[in-house]
C-alpha cells in the first residue's frame, strides 16, 4: 500500500498525468471485459449452482469425491512439462545466442517447426508415434534396443509430458531468445573481459537479464498445457487418471452436468493463479527496485 | 518509404479491405432456397451431404440448396448442435439459422420438455416404412412424430481371426478368454467414445439380467443404483487383464496396428475403417450374448426452421427406399433407417452378404439392444467413475 | 584445430542429429498418412501409396468413397481471418503492452492476468456462455464474431510479449532520446519501436498462429455459416488420418510463410546484434 502511496507522491512531483497510460491501456481492457466478463462469471456461478438450481457446494464435492486424482495428476503433467520445457529451452536459447556457425543456424530453423503445429496435429502424430506399435518403438525395435512383445508404453504421463514438451520448447526459445538477442555483446565481453567463464556469464549476465521473457514464457507455456483438450484426450482419452480438460468434456457431453465441468474449471483457474501471482509478484518487485535506483 | 514501412501499410489496407469485404458478404443473400443442414457423426457425414444428398436433392426439387456443416464425431457433436438450438430460442429470434440436423440420441433427451422441435414425421410419405421401436421412443423419452432413423449402428466386438480362434460367444466366455490373454482386449472405458460404454453398459445387463427394467419399461428406482456394486468390482476386476483404449478411434487403432486382438467397435465405423484400408479386411466381428447396445441416428426438425417445408422434403428424401438401399446400405455398408424388408431387390446380395456376414438379422434382433432410460445410463455412468479406480 | 574444439563440434553436431530426430520424427507419421491409401499391420509402411486425398483436399476430384471434401474455401477463409486478427489485435496489444511495462499501474498485476484468463481458464465452458451472448447480439454464425474470438484468445500473446520486450528495453535509452530534444512520440517510433522489434514480432507471429490454430471457440461461435480449416481437422482427426494429414501440412505453410516474411522483413533493416 505504502508503494502506490509513494509512487502517486512522485507521479504528482513529476507532474506525470495519468491520461497518457489510460488511453494506451483502455481498448484492451475494454475489450476484455465485454467479451470475456459476462461469460466468465457465469461460468464461477454456475460451479455454485447444483443440479437442481439451487446454490450449495454439492458441486465441489462431488468433484473432490471423483476428481481429485485427475487434478493432481494435470497439476503434476504440467509443472513437469512447464520446468523441464522451460529448463531445455534455456539452454537452447543460450546456445544459440553465444554461438554462431552453420550448426547453430540450422538449429535455428529447425527448432521452430513444432510451433506451426496446431495442438490437434499434434495429438494426432503423438498418437501414431507414441503407440506401442507406433514409429518409435518399431524403430527402437528394428535398432534391438525394445522387444516388440514389451513395447515401451507411452500413452501415459511420459508420453504425454513428451508431447506437451516437444510443443513448448520451441515456443518457449523463441520468446526467450528474442530477450537474448536484446542483449548487447557489450554486456558479454565486459563480463568475459573480467574473466568470467562461460558459465558465469549465463548465469550471472544472460539469465538475471532476460528474466522478464523467461517468466513470461513460463507462465504462458503453464497456462496452455492447463488448458489444453486434444493432446490428452487422443493420448489418454479415457484412462484412469486424465487430466481436467477430458473430465470437463466428459461432464457436460455425457451428463450435461454445467455445474461439475464449471468447478472443474475452477479448480484449472486455481491452478494457473498460483504461478501467475508469483510472476507478477516478482515483475511488480522489479520494477519497483529498477524505479526505486533511478531515484 | 522503407520496404518495412510499405508492407506495414499494405498489410493494414489488405486488413481494412478484407473487413469490408468479407462484412459485407454476410448481407448477401441467394437467390435460391439455403437449406441448412447440421449433422454430427464423422467427416463422412460431411461428404455424404456435400457431395451425394446435396446435389441429388437439388436435382429433385431445382431452388433449393443444401448446405451441410459438421459438428464432429461423437455425441459431443450432437451436444452442439443442441447449445446453437438452445442459444437462438433463448434469443426469441424469429427463425432459426438450421432447419434440419442429424443427432445421436442423447439430442432427444436433452431437447425433452424444451419445445425446440417440430412433429413433422408422420406428415412424411416415408412414415410407413417405419417400424423399430426406435423411432418411437428413445432413452424413455417419447419421441414419436419427431424424429425419423436415418440409419442404425450397433456395437459388436470386432477381432482379429489370426489370433482369436475361437470367439467367446457371450461375456462370461470372454472373461475367461482375457485371462488367457491379458492385454490383448481394449476398450476405452467411458470416458472417450461410446463403444466403451456399450460395452460397459452391455456388462451390467449381463450381469444383472434386468434388461427389460433398465432400457425399456422402467420405472427409475433408485434403491438399484446399490444393487450394481458388484457388478462394478467385477469389471474392476477385468480391467486389470485389459487394456484401456482412448476412444472408439483408439480402439479401432490399437486393432489396426495389432496391439490388441479384440474390442468393441460400431458397426458402421467398422465397415468405414475397413473400406478407407485402415482395418485388415480379413477382421470379423462377433455379438456376445446376450447382446451389446446400438443406436440410431435421428434426423430433427426445428420449430422455427426458417425453411420447414424444404426441410421435410429432405428428410423424405433421405429416408426413401431409393437413397436408403442406395447410399446408407449399398454406398457405407450401414443399417437402415427404414425396415429393411422394403430394400428388398434393391440391395445386390454380395453387399446384403457382407454386411450382414457376422451379425446377421437374427442376431440383430435378438441380441441388439438399446442404451438404458435416461436416468439409468446417468446413474451406470456415475457408477463406473465410483467403484472402478 | 585443437583437441577441444573437434569435441565441441563433435557435441554440436550430434545435438544437432538428436534434435533433428526428435523433431521430424513424429512428423514422419504426417507425411506417411498423408500419401497412404492402405496401412495396416503387420505393415511398418503403407501397402499402397497415391496422392489421391491430396486431390480431394484441393477440390481437383470429388469422391465418396473415400470421405474427403475440398478445403481451399476454410483455408481461404482461415488466412483472411488470422490476418485481420493481427492487425487489430497488435494495434491494441502493443499500446496496452507498453503502458503495463512503463508505468507503474494500479491494480497492473489483475490487468495482466486478465488477459491471461482465455487461456487459463478451460475453454468449452466459457464458450457456451458466450455463444448465449453471441446469439443475442447477432453474432453468432458469423465472420465478425469468429474474428472477436479469435482476438480474444491472442491478444494475452500480443500484450504479454510486448509487455515484457519493452521492460527489457533500457529506459536510460529513451532517457538519452529525450534529453537531446526528442519528443515522447518521435522516442517511441524512432528508438523504443525499432529496440523491440524482435519481441514484437514474435508477439504478431504468435497471434497470427493461434488465430490460424483456433477451434473450439470458432468451433462454437462460427457454427453453422463459418468453416475454418481447424474445424474441418477437428472434424477427420482421428477418424480419417489421411485426410487429417493432408489438412494438417497445408495448415503449416501459411504460418511457416508468415514467420519467414517477417524475419525477413527485419533482416533487411536491423542487422548486428540483432542474429
Amino acid at each position: 500500500m505504502d508503494q502506490v502511496v509513494i509512487q502517486t507522491k512522485q507521479a504528482v512531483r513529476r507532474g506525470v498525468s495519468l491520461p497518457p497510460y489510460l488511453l494506451l491501456l483502455l481498448p484492451a481492457v475494454a475489450f476484455m471485459l465485454l467479451m470475456y466478463g459476462y461469460p466468465f462469471l457465469s461460468s464461477i456461478t454456475r460451479s455454485f449452482i447444483n443440479m437442481e438450481g439451487q446454490f450449495s457446494f454439492d458441486n465441489y464435492r462431488k468433484t473432490v469425491e471423483l476428481y481429485s486424482k485427475d487434478i493432481g495428476f494435470t497439476l503434476a503433467v504440467t509443472v513437469f512439462s512447464t520446468a523441464v520445457s522451460a529448463g531445455l529451452a534455456i539452454l537452447l536459447a543460450v546456445y544459440l545466442r553465444l554461438r554462431q556457425n552453420s550448426i547453430s543456424r540450422a538449429l535455428a530453423g529447425l527448432y521452430k517447426i513444432p510451433i506451426f503445429i496446431p495442438f490437434v496435429v499434434v495429438a494426432q502424430m503423438m498418437n501414431s508415434f507414441l503407440a506401442p506399435h507406433g514409429i518409435l518403438n518399431l524403430s527402437l525395435a528394428k535398432l534391438r534396443v525394445v522387444n516388440m512383445e514389451q513395447p515401451l508404453q507411452l500413452f501415459n504421463f511420459y508420453g504425454l509430458t513428451f508431447g506437451f514438451i516437444w510443443k513448448m520448447i520451441p515456443f518457449s526459445v523463441l520468446i526467450i531468445h528474442g530477450g537474448f538477442q536484446m542483449i548487447d555483446n557489450s554486456y558479454i565481453e565486459a563480463a568475459r573481459s573480467c574473466g568470467a567463464g562461460l558459465m558465469r556469464v549465463i548465469t550471472r549476465v544472460l539469465i538475471p537479464m532476460n528474466r522478464p521473457s523467461i517468466l513470461v514464457a513460463l507462465v504462458l507455456v503453464y497456462s496452455q498445457i492447463v488448458g489444453t483438450f486434444t493432446l490428452p484426450y487422443m493420448l489418454i482419452g479415457g484412462k484412469i487418471p486424465t487430466t481436467i480438460t477430458v473430465d470437463i468434456a466428459h461432464r457436460i457431453n455425457y451428463f450435461r452436468d454445467f455445474g461439475v465441468a464449471n468447478t472443474l474449471g475452477v479448480f484449472s483457474y486455481l491452478l494457473v493463479l498460483v504461478t501467475a501471482i508469483y510472476y507478477l509478484r516478482s515483475s511488480v518487485k522489479e520494477m519497483a527496485g529498477s524505479q526505486a535506483s533511478e531515484e | 518509404m522503407s520496404p518495412k514501412k510499405i508492407i506495414l501499410v499494405l498489410f493494414f489496407v489488405l486488413g481494412v479491405i478484407g473487413l469490408l469485404v468479407v462484412g459485407g458478404q454476410k448481407e448477401v443473400k441467394a437467390a435460391p432456397i439455403k437449406l441448412v443442414y447440421m449433422t454430427a457423426g464423422d467427416v463422412n457425414m460431411l461428404a455424404l451431404g456435400q457431395n451425394v444428398l446435396g446435389p441429388a436433392f437439388s436435382k429433385k426439387y431445382p431452388g433449393v440448396s443444401l448446405m451441410t456443416v459438421h459438428t464432429g464425431p461423437g455425441d459431443a457433436g450432437s451436444r452442439l448442435i443442441f447449445e446453437k438450438i438452445s442459444a437462438e430460442a433463448e434469443s426469441k429470434k424469429a427463425t432459426w439459422d438450421v432447419d434440419v440436423a442429424m443427432v445421436h440420441q442423447m439430442f432427444m433427451k436433452w431437447a425433452d420438455g424444451k419445445d425446440l422441435l417440430l412433429p413433422y414425421a408422420k406428415e412424411l410419405s416415408t412414415w410407413k416404412y417405419v417400424s423399430s421401436p426406435f423411432a418411437k421412443s428413445s432413452l424413455g423419452v417419447s419421441v414419436e412424430g419427431y424424429v425419423m432413423p436415418m440409419f442404425h449402428s450397433q456395437t459388436a466386438l470386432a477381432y482379429n481371426p489370426d489370433f482369436v480362434k475361437d470367439p467367446p460367444k457371450n461375456y462370461a466366455e470372454l472373461v475367461e478368454w482375457v485371462k488367457q490373454n491379458p492385454r490383448k482386449f481394449g476398450y476405452n472405458g467411458i470416458k472417450g467414445g461410446m463403444s466403451g460404454v456399450a460395452f460397459s453398459v452391455g456388462w451390467v445387463y449381463w450381469k444383472t439380467g434386468k434388461y427389460e427394467k433398465y432400457a425399456v419399461t422402467g420405472p427409475f428406482d433408485k434403491a438399484e443404483i446399490g444393487t450394481w456394486e458388484q457388478a462394478f468390482k467385477d469389471l474392476g476386476e477385468f480391467n486389470k487383464y485389459v487394456t484401456i483404449t482412448g476412444g472408439n478411434v483408439g480402439t479401432l487403432d490399437a486393432l489396426n496396428r495389432g496391439e490388441i486382438w479384440m474390442g468393441p467397435v460400431w458397426v458402421d465405423m467398422f465397415f468405414t475403417f475397413m473400406n478407407e484400408g485402415k482395418l485388415d479386411p480379413k477382421t470379423r466381428m462377433v455379438l456376445p450374448e446376450p447382446g451389446m447396445p446400438g443406436q440410431p441416428m435421428y434426423f430433427v426438425i426445428f420449430k422455427k426452421a426458417a425453411h420447414a417445408k424444404e426441410a421435410k422434403k429432405f428428410v423424405e428424401f433421405v429416408t426413401s427406399p431409393e437413397t436408403q438401399a442406395k447410399e446408407i446400405v449399398m454406398r457405407f455398408n450401414w443399417y437402415p433407417g427404414i425396415d429393411g424388408s422394403h430394400l428388398k431387390g434393391a440391395i445386390p446380395p454380395e453387399t446384403f452378404n457382407k454386411i450382414y456376414k457376422d451379425v446377421t438379422p437374427a442376431d440383430l434382433a435378438k441380441k441388439g439392444r438399446s442404451f438404458p432410460l435416461g436416468e439409468y445410463f446417468a446413474a451406470m455412468l456415475e457408477s463406473y467413475e465410483k467403484w472402478i479406480k | 584445430m585443437s583437441v577441444k574444439r573437434i569435441l565441441i563440434l563433435t557435441a554440436e553436431l550430434a545435438m544437432l542429429l538428436l534434435v533433428f530426430m526428435i523433431i521430424i520424427g513424429p512428423m514422419t507419421s504426417l507425411f506417411i498418412w498423408s500419401v497412404a491409401h492402405r496401412w495396416y499391420w503387420p505393415n511398418t509402411l503403407p501397402q499402397e501409396v497415391g496422392f489421391e486425398y491430396w486431390k480431394q483436399a484441393l477440390g481437383m476430384r470429388t469422391s465418396l468413397a473415400i470421405g474427403a471434401i475440398s478445403i481451399l474455401p476454410a483455408f481461404f477463409l482461415s488466412l483472411w481471418v488470422a490476418i485481420v486478427v493481427v492487425i487489430i489485435a497488435m494495434l491494441i496489444a502493443i499500446p496496452a503492452g507498453y503502458a503495463l511495462a512503463k508505468y507503474r499501474i494500479p491494480f497492473g498485476a489483475v490487468i495482466m492476468f486478465l488477459f491471461l484468463m482465455p487461456n487459463a481458464f478451460p475453454q468449452q465452458p466459457i464458450f457456451v456462455n458466450l455463444l448465449r451472448t453471441f446469439t443475442r447480439w447477432g453474432l453468432a454464425g458469423t465472420i465478425q464474431g469468429v474474428i472477436l474470438v479469435h482476438i480474444l484468445v491472442g491478444l494475452v500473446f500480443g500484450v504479454w510479449i510486448t509487455s515484457a520486450t519493452f521492460k527489457s528495453i533500457p529506459r536510460y535509452l529513451e532517457e538519452a532520446a529525450r534529453s537531446v530534444g526528442a519528443g515522447s512520440v518521435y522516442t517511441f517510433f524512432h528508438i523504443t519501436l525499432p529496440l523491440a522489434a524482435p519481441g514484437l514480432l514474435a508477439s504478431s507471429v504468435f497471434v497470427f498462429i493461434t488465430s490460424l490454430d483456433e477451434f473450439t471457440g470458432t468451433f462454437f461461435i462460427g457454427l453453422p455459416f463459418v468453416n475454418t480449416l481447424p474445424m474441418t481437422l477437428y472434424s477427420s482427426s482421428g477418424y480419417n488420418m489421411q485426410f487429417a494429414s493432408v489438412i494438417a501440412i497445408i495448415l503449416l505453410i501459411p504460418s511457416i510463410l508468415f514467420m519467414t516474411l517477417i524475419q525477413r522483413v527485419l533482416r533487411a533493416e536491423y542487422v548486428g546484434g540483432m542474429g
